[in-house]
C-alpha cells in the first residue's frame, strides 16, 4: 500500500512476527510483515492492547519473537548474542511511555548516559564525562528547549520536560531509528504537541527514521508519512499519510468486530481532525 | 551484642499488600493463633521457671539499692586511658562499619534478585547474610581475641563481620525495590552491564545505603562499648576491670560516659540520615522533631535551581548545589576519620590486612569433626537460653505497651508526658544490656534472674520507642469517629487507635522475641545465665569443636525463631 518510498532500502524488515504470552494463552503479535525504508515517519496506532508496545520492543531485541523474522539496520534480531545486541541498540533510540529516564540524576547526566554505548567503562557523576561530551550533550538539551535545566534533578521537572530529556537522551544516542512508544500519553494535549514536534522535527533534522506508537492520530498527521493500524495484533491498516487520508479507515482499527466486546465500550473514539 | 537492632525487615512493602485474614478459621489463622497463644503460655512458663515476675525489681530494691549505695558517687580516674579507651571504641566501631560496608555491597548485589539470575549464587549470598547476623557480635569478638589477641583488631573484624548480616539484607532490599524503568532506558541507549548498574542502579540506591550504613554505625557505637567485656578493646575493658576489682564507683563512672556517648552519637548520626535522605524517607529522632523538625533533605526537591531561573548555559561543571556540597563533605568527613581511625587508636592498618584473609580459615576450625564436645548440660543451658528470651520479652512488653501510649504524640494525655516519655525511652535504649547484666549480675549474684532483668529492661526501652512510632502512624478518621460519639480519652484509645495498631504490635513483639532470644545467648559472658558461659569456657580453652558446635546450636535456634516470627508477622501486618 505504501508506494512512495519504495525505492529507498528497508531499514526495518518484520516478516510473520507472531509473539504469544503466557505459554501461548495471549496472541500479542499474529503474522505481522512490515518493511520500513530509512528516513522514514511512521505511526502505528491500534486499541490498548492490540500489540503496539509488543512490535516496538522485537525492534531493540526488548522481546524476542515467538516465530518469524526481524531485521533491523541489516541485523538478524533473532538470537543476536547480547554484545552485539548492545551494538545494535546504539542505533536505536527508544523513546517510552513513562519517560524512564534516572529521576535522581541532573538532567545532563541523563542526557549524557545515551552516550554510553560510545564510551568504555562505567560513569557516575557529571564529571566522569569528558567535556566535549558534556557540550554535546548540553546542545541537545538546548534542542529540546532545556538548556537552562542542565543541572537540575530530572524528577523535578515536569512530565512533559521530562520526555523531552529522555528525547535528549536519545538524540546523543546518534541513532539511525527511534522507537517511541506512545510517548505522549501521560500528558495533555498541549504538552503533547509541543513533545511531539520535538521528537519529529529531530529527527527529520537528524535524518533519522522514525516509528512511533500514538492513540492521538492528529498528533502525528503533520509529521508522518505513514500510518499502520494494528487490530488483536494483527496489520489492518497500512496507508500513506499524504493521500488524503480516509477518517473512515483510521476509525475503523479503532472498532472492534466484536460489538459487545468490553474493549470497544471501555474505549474512547480518538480524535481524527483534519 | 546490643538490643537496639536492625529496623524490621521493610514490614510494609512485603507485608501490606497481603489480604488480612480476618474472615473465617482458615489453617493459617488457626496457626497463627496457635503460635501466639503458645507464646504467651511458654512466656508465663519460663517467667515462673527462671523465677522472675513483673515485680521482681521491686523485691530485690533493697539488694540493688546496697549496690548503688556502693557505687555512689560515680567517678572516673585514669582520665588519659579512658580517653583513649573512648576514642578505641569509636574508631573501632567506625572502622568495623566501613568493613561491614565494604563487604555487604557486593553482597547485597549477589543477594538481590534483580541483579543476580543465578538462584545457588544468591542461596550462598543469602546464607553468608543469614549466618553473620545470627552469630553475636560478641561471640565473633570472643573467637578473634583468641585467635588475633586481646585489642581493638578483633573487635573491628567482629564488628565488621556482624555488620554484613543487616547490611547485606537491607541493601538487597532496597536494590530489589529500584525502579526498573530507568535501568530499561539506559539498556535501550546500548549500555553494558557495568554502565547499566553506575547509571541506572547506582544513583536509585547511593542514598539509601547511606543512611542504612549510618544507621549501623550507631548500632555498632553501642555494641563496640561492650566488645572490651570480651577483651576485644574499647571501653568495655575498663569495665571488665572494675568489675573484677570490685571499684564500683568508677563502673558507675564509666556506664555514665557510655550513655552519654551513645546518645551523642545517636543524635549525630539522626540528623546526618535525616540530612541525606530527607525526613520523607526516614524516622527521625525525637531530638529532631524537638529541635523544630527535621533538617531539609540534601536530596530535596527544592534544593534544585527553582525553575525558570536559567543556569549559565555555558558552564559545564555542575554548580555547586547544597547537595553536591553535603556529599563532598560526607565523603570528606568519612576519610578524614578513617586516617584518624588508624593514628589515634591502637588500630594498624597491616594487621587489618594481614588479618582479614585469616578468618574464613579461623571459621572453618570451627567446624566440628566429631561430638565428644557435647555435654548434657548443654541441652539444659540451651533451653534456658531460650526461656530466657521469651521471659524478657513478655516483661518487657508489659511495660512497654502502655508507656508506649505516652510516648505517642498524638495520643500522649499532654505534651509534657510525651517530651518526658520520649526521654525516658531515649536514656533507657542509651543503656547496654550488658553493662546492665554486670551490674545486676554484682547486685543479685550469677544466673539467669539478673539476666533476664537486664534484658528485659533494653528491650523495653526498644519496644516502647516501635510503639510509640507505631501509634504515631494510625489513621487520624477512626479516631475521630470514635471521639464524636462522645468517647472518654481512654475509650477513644481503646476503640480507636488500639485496633488499628494491633497488627503492628503483634509483629513488633515477634520480632522483640528474635531480638531478645539473640540477646540471651550472650549474656552468660557475664554470669547472666544461658549459653554464654560454656561459650566463653570454650574460647578460653580453645576447643574449637565446642564452640563451633554449640554456634551451629544457636543459629539454628536463631534462625528458627526468625523464619517463625517472620511468618506470623507477614500474616498480620
Ligand atoms: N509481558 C507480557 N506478559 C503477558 N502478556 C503481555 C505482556 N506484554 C504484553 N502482553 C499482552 O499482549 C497484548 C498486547 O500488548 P501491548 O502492550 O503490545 O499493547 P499496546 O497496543 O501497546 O497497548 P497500550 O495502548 O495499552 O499500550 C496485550 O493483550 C497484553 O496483555
Ligand atoms: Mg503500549
Amino acid at each position: 500500500m505504501v508506494t512512495d518510498t519504495g525505492s529507498r532500502s528497508p531499514i526495518v524488515e518484520v516478516t510473520s512476527l507472531t509473539k504469544t504470552f503466557d505459554n501461548g494463552r495471549v496472541r500479542a503479535l499474529d503474522d505481522v510483515t512490515l518493511s520500513v525504508p530509512e528516513g522514514q515517519m511512521t505511526v502505528i496506532i491500534g486499541l490498548s492492547g492490540s500489540g503496539k508496545s509488543t512490535l516496538l520492543r522485537h525492534l531493540n531485541g526488548m522481546h524476542q519473537p515467538t516465530s518469524g523474522a526481524v531485521r533491523v539496520l541489516g541485523s538478524d534480531l533473532v538470537g543476536l548474542g547480547s554484545k552485539d545486541l548492545r551494538r545494535l541498540r546504539r542505533d536505536i533510540g527508544f523513546v517510552f511511555q513513562s519517560f524512564n529516564i534516572v529521576g535522581r540524576l541532573s538532567c545532563l547526566e541523563n542526557v549524557m548516559s545515551g552516550a554510553l554505548g560510545r564510551l568504555r567503562g562505567p560513569r557516575y557523576g557529571v564529571l566522569s564525562y569528558s567535556r566535549s561530551l558534556r557540550r554535546e550533550a548540553l546542545e541537545q538539551l538546548d534542542r529540546v528547549g532545556l538548556g537552562d535545566r542542565a543541572f537540575q534533578r530530572t524528577d523535578t521537572l515536569s512530565g512533559g520536560q521530562q520526555q523531552r530529556v529522555a528525547i535528549a537522551r536519545t538524540l546523543m544516542q546518534q541513532p539511525r531509528i527511534v522507537l517511541a512508544d506512545e510517548p505522549v500519553a501521560s500528558l495533555d494535549p498541549e504538552i503533547s504537541g509541543q513533545v511531539m514536534d520535538v521528537l519529529f522535527r529531530s529527527c527529520v533534522e537528524d535524518n533519522i527514521t522514525v516509528l512511533c506508537s500514538l492513540h492521538q492520530v492528529d498528533l502525528a498527521l503533520g509529521w508522518a508519512n505513514r500510518m499502520i493500524g494494528l487490530r488483536d495484533g494483527r496489520v489492518v491498516l497500512d496507508t500513506a499519510v499524504d493521500t488524503a487520508l480516509d477518517t473512515e479507515r483510521v476509525m475503523e482499527v479503532y472498532k472492534r468486530l466484536d460489538p459487545t466486546g468490553e474493549k470497544a465500550t471501555e474505549y474512547e473514539s480518538p480524535a481524527v481532525h483534519q | 551484642m546490643t538490643i537496639i537492632h536492625e529496623p524490621l525487615e521493610k514490614k510494609d512493602v512485603r507485608g501490606s499488600d497481603q489480604p488480612t485474614p480476618h474472615q473465617g478459621w482458615s489453617v493459617n489463622r488457626i496457626a497463627l493463633w496457635g503460635i501466639v497463644i503458645s507464646f504467651m503460655l511458654v512466656s508465663i512458663w519460663s517467667l515462673i521457671d527462671i523465677g522472675v515476675n513483673p515485680l521482681t525489681l521491686f523485691f530485690e530494691r533493697d539488694d540493688i539499692g546496697n549496690l548503688l549505695q556502693r557505687m555512689w558517687p560515680p567517678t572516673i580516674t585514669e582520665l588519659s586511658s579512658v580517653w583513649d579507651a573512648t576514642l578505641d571504641t569509636f574508631f573501632m566501631a567506625f572502622v568495623g562499619t566501613f568493613l561491614g560496608f565494604l563487604l555487604a555491597v557486593p553482597l547485597g548485589f549477589l543477594a538481590a534478585t534483580n541483579m543476580t539470575r543465578f538462584a545457588p549464587l544468591r542461596a550462598i549470598a543469602r546464607g553468608v547474610i543469614v549466618f553473620t547476623r545470627a552469630i553475636p557480635d560478641l561471640v565473633f569478638a570472643l573467637i578473634f581475641v583468641r585467635v588475633y589477641s586481646i585489642g581493638v583488631l578483633p573487635g573491628v573484624l567482629a564488628i565488621g563481620l556482624h555488620s554484613i548480616g543487616m547490611l547485606g539484607k537491607l541493601f538487597a532490599d532496597s536494590i530489589e525495590q529500584i525502579q526498573t524503568g530507568p535501568r530499561e532506558g539506559v539498556q535501550a541507549t546500548g549500555a553494558r552491564r557495568s554502565q547499566d548498574i553506575a547509571t541506572g542502579v547506582l544513583p536509585q540506591i547511593v542514598p539509601s545505603f547511606i543512611a542504612i550504613t549510618l544507621y549501623r554505625l550507631d548500632i555498632n557505637f553501642r555494641s563496640s562499648t561492650l566488645l572490651g567485656l570480651v577483651g576485644a578493646g574499647g571501653i568495655g575493658l575498663q569495665i571488665r576491670a572494675y568489675q573484677g576489682g570490685l571499684r564500683y564507683p568508677e563502673l558507675l563512672g564509666v556506664t555514665l560516659l557510655i550513655i552519654a556517648l551513645i546518645v551523642l552519637v545517636e543524635i549525630v548520626s539522626t540528623s546526618v540520615r535525616a540530612t541525606i535522605l530527607g525526613h520523607d524517607r526516614t524516622k527521625v529522632g525525637l531530638l529532631t522533631r524537638l529541635r523544630g523538625g527535621p533538617p531539609a533533605s540534601a536530596f530535596a526537591r527544592s534544593d534544585s535551581p527553582p525553575a525558570g531561573t536559567p543556569t549559565n548555559s555555558a558552564s559545564l561543571r555542575p554548580p555547586w548545589t547544597r547537595e553536591r556540597v553535603t556529599m563532598y563533605l560526607f565523603g570528606l568527613v568519612t576519610l578524614v576519620m578513617l586516617v584518624l581511625s588508624f593514628t589515634m587508636s591502637d588500630m594498624s592498618l597491616g594487621d587489618m590486612i594481614t588479618g582479614l584473609p585469616e578468618i574464613p580459615q579461623v571459621l572453618w576450625r570451627l567446624v566440628p569433626t566429631q561430638f565428644d564436645w557435647w555435654q548434657s548440660q548443654f541441652a539444659d543451658l540451651l533451653i534456658e537460653t531460650v526461656l530466657m528470651g521469651f521471659a524478657a520479652t513478655f516483661l518487657a512488653l508489659i511495660f512497654a505497651v502502655p508507656t508506649g501510649f505516652l510516648a505517642a504524640r498524638n495520643v500522649a494525655p499532654a505534651r509534657w508526658v510525651y517530651v518526658t516519655a520520649r526521654t525516658f525511652i531515649l536514656g533507657v535504649r542509651a543503656l547496654p544490656d550488658l553493662i546492665v547484666a554486670v551490674i545486676f549480675v554484682a547486685a543479685l549474684g550469677l544466673g539467669p534472674k539478673p539476666g533476664v532483668l537486664a534484658l528485659a529492661i533494653g528491650l523495653f526501652g526498644f519496644a516502647t520507642k516501635l510503639f510509640a512510632d507505631a501509634i504515631e502512624e494510625v489513621q487520624e478518621g477512626p479516631r475521630d469517629g470514635i471521639r464524636a460519639t462522645g468517647a472518654s480519652r481512654l475509650q477513644e484509645s481503646f476503640s480507636g487507635v488500639l485496633p488499628q495498631v494491633m497488627p503492628s504490635l503483634v509483629g513488633n513483639s515477634l520480632y522483640l522475641l528474635d531480638v531478645s532470644i539473640r540477646g540471651s545467648t550472650v549474656l552468660g559472658i557475664v554470669g547472666g545465665g544461658g549459653i554464654g558461659f560454656p561459650l566463653l569456657q570454650g574460647a578460653k580453652l580453645l576447643k574449637w569443636d565446642l564452640l563451633g558446635g554449640l554456634l551451629i546450636l544457636i543459629f539454628l535456634i536463631v534462625y528458627t525463631i526468625e523464619l517463625l516470627a517472620g511468618w506470623v508477622r507477614r500474616r498480620i501486618i
